[in-house]
Parts: structure tokens; sequence; C-alpha cells
């Protein structure tokens, strides 16, 4: 069940991811960057609701507080990323730095709070996955 | 100044991945999860939006910005929701790992359709990002074997024991 969802959900960021290089494509990636931001995170916010809504009403405050959060974090992220870009740190450092340190903080975290463990097969995976994430975040 | 910008990023992009595991640790429904993500980001951006350009540029906007952003969002809402769900039976370590491999997906599809240039390091990887998608289905396979219970319950985007 696991890998089934896992898949989905693979396939279905990177078809998201993708929406930046059709902007590229376009010729508006430098102009339009936060407007696509705002049609991103409310488009994404009307198919959730539909999900959401279906069967749920009222949400919990800890659900409403961990998403505030998280929410905090993927703007963040954005911006910390961009502003180290535009203060000069080329594109091989801050790509490969912001997304395998990233990357590592959720391992760390996953093994040392919450006794995550995996087989030889599982670490043998992520260490060769970190390998090409580092490879595909190079500019 | 750059350098703490890039330690913003780094912990911004790790924090995120924390969370997701800290929502499901907390029995948080995989619906109010997604909805409420989107929700509050779209809020967040509405306002850096308003700062950086105004309000009178705001909405001047091509249509077919936002098409692309509203079906990218899409996408990206059914990813989260996939990606909460499959944490209740699996670990966030792999699951992580796998959401950030889905870069590669907008490499090829650059490659198919804008036709641009694959290389020996783009080709590499995407062979290693196959390989590890293996090996961690192969990890998963020999956990379900070995504790079948974490494998019992069916997704749902529905009311649960914690209410609704």
């Amino acid at each position: 069940m696991w890998f089934r969802l896992i898949l989905i959900a693979f396939i279905t960021n990177g078809l998201g991811a993708f929406g930046l290089r059709i902007l590229a494509g376009m010729g508006f990636a430098d102009r339009y960057e936060f407007h696509y931001l705002v049609g991103l995170y409310l488009g994404g916010a009307a198919v959730a609701g539909l999900a959401y809504f279906l069967n749920n009403r009222r949400p919990m405050r800890r659900e409403l507080v961990v998403t505030a959060g998280m929410a905090g974090c993927s703007i963040l992220g954005q911006i910390g990323m961009m502003m180290a870009l535009q203060r000069g740190l080329p594109g091989f450092v801050v790509f490969p730095v912001c997304v395998g340190g990233g990357m590592l903080l959720v391992l760390g975290t996953a093994v040392v709070f919450f006794h995550e463990r995996l087989s030889a097969a599982g670490y043998l995976g992520i260490a060769i996955g970190f390998v090409s994430l580092i490879l595909l975040a190079f500019p | 100044m750059a350098y703490f910008y890039l330690l913003l990023g780094l912990i911004s992009l790790g924090g995120l991945g924390v969370l997701h595991k800290v929502a499901d640790h907390q029995a948080c429904r995989p619906a109010a999860v997604n909805m409420f993500l989107f929700l509050w980001a779209g809020l967040l951006s509405v306002g850096i939006l308003l700062s950086k350009v105004g309000p009178e540029r705001s909405v001047s906007v091509p249509w077919r910005i936002i098409a692309v952003a509203v079906v990218c969002g899409g996408f990206g809402s059914v990813a989260i929701l996939t990606l909460q769900q499959a944490l209740r039976h699996g670990k966030i370590s792999t699951s992580w790992l796998v959401i950030n491999l889905s870069t590669a997906i907008p490499t090829v599809l650059s490659i198919v359709i804008y036709r641009e240039e694959v290389g020996l390091r783009r080709s590499f990887s995407f062979l290693l990002v196959v390989v590890s998608l293996l090996l961690l289905w192969w990890d998963r396979k020999k956990g379900e074997i070995m504790n079948p219970s974490k494998n019992r319950s069916v997704p749902q985007f529905l009311p649960d024991e914690h209410g609704g």
C-alpha cells in the first residue's frame, strides 16, 4: 500500500513542479513568480477542499497549528533559496545544499526522534537516492 | 548574509519534511493537513504578492499563468494528500526521499517536451533514481512480510476515529 501511494505522490509532485518550467518556456518566469505561487497554492487549496469537505467539517486545533508551520516552512524554503541566489551564491551550491541538507535533516530526525529503522536494502536505497538527488539538484 | 538565507532554505525545507511526520504522529487527518497547508500557504503568498507588487499589479496577470498554476497546484495537492496517507503505512525517511526524487519528472518532461540536452550526469542520475526506488520498494516489501499488520488499513480521505 505504501509503495502505491508514494508512487502516486512521486508522479503528481513531479507534474506539479513542471509548472515552473512551463512558465519559463512562456517567458514569464522572472516577472510573475509571486502571482504563480498564489495561483499554485490557492489552486491546490481548491482541490484539497474537495477531498476535505467531502467527509470532514471542523478542523482540529493541532491540524491548524501543524499546517501553519508547514506552510511557513514551505514559503521560507523558497524565499531562502531565492535570496541566497540573489545575493550571489551560485546555483550549484544553493540547490544541492538546501535539497540534500534538508533531506539529511529529515533522515536524522527520523532516526533520532522517531526511531525509524530500515533494512540494508532501505539504507542502500537512501544512499543511492541521496546521490541522485544531489546530481539532479545541480543546475 | 547569503549564507544565512542558505541556512534558512535548508532548515525550512527539512522542517517541512519533519512536520509531515509530526502531523502523522499527532494523528492529523491527511485531508485536513492537505487542505490547511495549501490554504495557509495561499494566504501567506497573497500577503507577499501584495507587499512586493502592490494591489494594482497583483491582479494584472496573464490568464495562462493562473491556469498553469492552478493545474500544477492541483497535482501538488494530490501529491501531499497521498504522501500524508502513505506516512500511515511507511516511514518519513523513505517517503520524503521519494518526494524529493520526483524532481526527476520535470527534468524528464523538459527533455521530452522542450528538447533539452540529456547529458551524461542527468542520464546517470535517472538510472540512480530508478535503482533507489526499487531498493525502497524491496525494503518496504520485506517490512510488510515481517509486519503484515502495518498494511491492513485502506486509504481514507474520510473521517476516522479522530472525528471530523
